[in-house]
């Protein structure tokens, strides 16, 4: 599939390596999205958004050391142009009453994510006059 | 069981106070008073046998003085009820007077004096009537002379000769309280009531030999010199009958003196019966004490105490625990309120503060001092086996928690087992044949293969589902890594009845406090849930200070009654959770009130160096995570 600088550039951030590949695979099928690079936790999705500048970070909750939601108030604070969006297993309930408040836009969980649910997701929280931008 | 005060170390070991001094002195001023009197009326009477007088003041004087003795000795009601025999047995002399009204006061004061005697004879040393047979002859006794003797008195004019009280013989007064003359009724009663009387005195001879067969061996040794004088003194009043119905003289005369020297024997037998008991007391406890100063194991104490009390079969029960539990030298519960019959128990306590209880022989109960004395000296050594039962009580006990914990874990792996069996790997089964299914369909007939695929989706969806719950259930990862607010919040919320969570303190705890009180108040949610019926709200609430954290899960529901429900699978779970980490559970429930879970974990004496109560492990964002 040709990738253009146009797409939407996405990090995933996951300590499961099984995850990431499922995510790769998941995000360039999907026209109009293109994997910027992978981090395997709190500390290295940091330094990629840093140096990369991603448009979409997909960050799994629960990861050892640094947990996603630490990883996204954190990520937040630097005031990134990414949109930020927590992945989980667990459903809401589970999940510390912190996720809510930590600069994430979304929660979904992993096993929903789809093509659809990607576009839908990045038409939703896109900074204004990004989304049309994207290739569809 | 026997209510026993308190005993204070050490100086319970002397005897407990009785009257004071002055009202001792004003006892003897009675006895020697009113013996005075039963002599002077004698004297003033010139009457014909002075030794029958000197008998009957000595008899008052000495009642009233054995009497005064065990009360100020003893202070219990038996000196009471002696001194109330004594002042009895003063007004029966007034018999000696020639004043028609002295002399009838007297001999209606004979009819009262024994059953009041009878009384006292039966109930040493305690002042109570211990066994049945000694109220029903007491009772009959009373019954006796209130229906056959008191109201026959308006009815006679002169009251039955010959009688070994009064001075006189055949010119004695007539009955001052005389109304009507009816005699041949008078008569008949008289002989029935006298054959009535004779058989209620030999019962009473009967059931004080009983009384001392039944006694301990130490009581034994008290109880014979007064049963020895107390069968004389029944004896000759069957006598004493007998001669007037067949007019033998001889047999009066005899037991007209047996009778007049019997009181005074009595009061001397109850004397030498209190002093031999003191007598052997003494030797008994000096043994124990020489015997505790070697500081003897569980064992030899128990036979040292034994030997002291005569008991052969004596056990001592050391209190362990908060509660109100007891047990063995070994750490083996024993239950007092399940003893064997004829077994009493006597607790022993320093500063009102349970050490141990002693389970003796009921007959023993008569000897409380004695008991007490020897609960109070052996105390220290006591105390010293009291801590190692306590501490084999709850060796034991942490042991049969840990074996049930184990097997519980056992059951709980099975459980996890099948449920992973039967679910999650029978989806994956299905879905790894309808993957196939689906590449065989695929070009044959699109339609089907995109309904097989929607199928594969759901049996996805659900294994996970069932992946997630069961993890859940083995531990809650929000446990982990942020506390038990935040934990029980998410159990909270998929209870069906409407629950509000209170954690007041949000430090973190060790994880073994931390576990236990989350699934003790999920085990109590859930319990809320299946058996609370009509429960609309129900309250989680975690509060904790420098030494302990509590918890408590309350609902207002129907309630149940603790007392008839026996402890269940749930409850007991629970306790050796919480018992793990050091801490207790409690289960309040009435009915209508619905039911309140408490419990409480010490926070001291766990291994931080600072003595801070709680470990606190980072802030919550930086909690040891676990892989998703």
């Amino acid at each position: 599939m040709a990738v253009s600088a146009s797409d939407v550039g996405v990090l995933t951030v996951d300590d499961s390596e099984r995850f990431l590949r499922a995510a790769h695979d998941l995000i360039s099928a999907t026209p109009g999205f293109r994997v910027v690079a992978e981090a395997a936790s709190g500390a290295e999705c940091l330094a990629a958004v840093q140096r990369l500048e991603p448009d979409l970070v997909l960050l799994d909750v629960r990861m050892p050391v640094m947990d996603g939601i630490e990883t996204a108030r954190r990520l937040s604070a630097a005031r990134p142009r990414a949109v930020i969006v927590l992945i989980s297993a667990e459903d809401a309930v589970d999940l510390p009453s912190t996720a809510g408040a930590c600069g994430a836009s979304a929660l979904v969980r992993k096993q929903d994510l789809r093509p659809a649910l990607l576009r839908r997701l990045w038409d939703a929280h896109a900074p204004r006059g990004e989304s049309d931008q994207s290739a569809r | 069981m026997h209510e026993v005060r308190p005993i204070v170390w050490p100086s319970q070991l002397r005897l407990r106070p009785g009257r004071t001094a002055p009202s001792l002195l004003l006892l003897g001023f009675l006895g020697g008073g009113l013996s005075c009197v039963t002599l002077a009326i004698a004297i003033a009477n010139e009457t014909p046998e002075p030794g029958y007088a000197v008998l009957e003041a000595v008899g008052v004087a000495l009642l009233i003085g054995v009497g005064a003795y065990s009360w100020a000795r003893r202070a219990d009601r038996y000196g009471r009820l002696l001194v109330g025999v004594g002042v009895t047995y003063f007004f029966v002399t007034l018999a000696l007077s020639d004043n028609e009204v002295v002399y009838s006061v007297g001999r209606v004061a004979g009819f009262l004096v024994a059953p009041f005697l009878l009384y006292a004879l039966l109930a040493f040393p305690s002042g109570h009537l211990e066994t049945p047979a000694a109220r029903a002859v007491v009772l009959a006794a009373v019954a006796t002379v209130v229906v056959l003797y008191l109201p026959l008195v308006p009815l006679m004019h002169d009251y039955p000769q010959p009688y070994p009280w009064g001075a006189c013989a055949a010119d004695c007064p007539s009955n001052a309280f005389f109304a009507g003359h009816q005699p041949g009724f008078v008569e008949g009663v008289q002989r029935v009531r006298e054959v009535i009387a004779s058989v209620i005195f030999l019962a009473g001879v009967g059931v004080l030999t009983l009384q001392v067969r039944a006694a301990s061996r130490l009581m034994r040794r008290t109880l014979v010199p007064v049963i020895a004088v107390a069968g004389l003194w029944l004896l000759g009043f069957v006598g004493l009958y007998a001669g007037r119905r067949i007019a033998a003289p001889q047999l009066v005369d005899a037991s007209s003196w047996v009778l007049l020297i019997a009181i005074p024997l009595i009061a001397v037998g109850l004397l030498a019966g209190m002093l031999r008991w003191r007598i052997s007391e003494g030797p008994a406890l000096a043994h124990l004490v020489r015997r505790l100063a070697t500081y003897p194991s569980p064992e030899d104490l128990r036979d040292a105490m034994a030997e002291a009390l005569e008991d052969p079969a004596l056990e001592i029960a050391y209190r362990v625990g908060t509660t109100t539990g007891y047990a063995d030298a070994d750490g083996n519960r024993i239950d007092l309120d399940r003893l064997a019959s004829g077994r009493a128990v006597t607790r022993v306590a320093r500063n009102d503060e349970p050490i141990a209880a002693l389970v003796h022989d009921r007959a023993l109960s008569d000897q409380r001092d004695l008991v007490e004395a020897a609960g109070s000296a052996a105390l220290l050594v006591l105390d010293h086996h009291r801590l190692d039962a306590e501490l084999r009580a709850s060796v034991r006990e942490l042991r049969e928690s840990q074996a049930r914990i184990l097997a519980a874990a056992d059951v709980e792996r099975q459980r996890i087992e099948r449920d992973l069996h039967d679910g999650a790997q029978q989806r994956l089964v299905a879905l790894r044949m309808k993957l196939d299914l689906v590449t065989e369909v695929m070009e044959r007939d699109p339609a089907r293969a995109g309904a097989l695929q929607a199928e594969i989706g759901d049996e996805i969806d659900g294994a996970l589902d069932e992946i997630r719950g069961l993890a859940r259930g083995i531990y809650p990862p929000l446990l982990a890594s942020h506390g038990l607010g935040e934990a029980l919040d998410a159990v909270a919320i998929r209870c069906p009845v409407a629950t509000t969570v209170r954690v007041t303190d949000t430090r973190r705890f060790p994880p073994e406090i931390e576990t236990a009180v989350y699934f003790c108040c999920r085990e109590a949610l859930q319990n809320v849930a299946k058996h609370a019926r009509g429960a609309a709200r129900a309250t989680v609430e975690v509060s904790g200070d420098d030494t302990t954290l509590r918890f408590t899960v309350a609902d207002d529901g129907a309630g149940f009654d603790t007392a008839a429900a026996a402890a269940g699978a749930g409850l007991v779970n629970m306790r050796d959770r919480v018992a793990v980490a050091g801490g207790h559970v409690a289960v309040r429930s009435r009915i209508g009130a619905g039911t309140t879970m408490t419990g409480a974990i010490p926070l001291r004496d766990r291994d931080e160096p600072d003595g801070s109560p709680g470990r606190r492990r980072g802030s919550p964002g930086q909690s040891a995570g676990r892989r998703a």
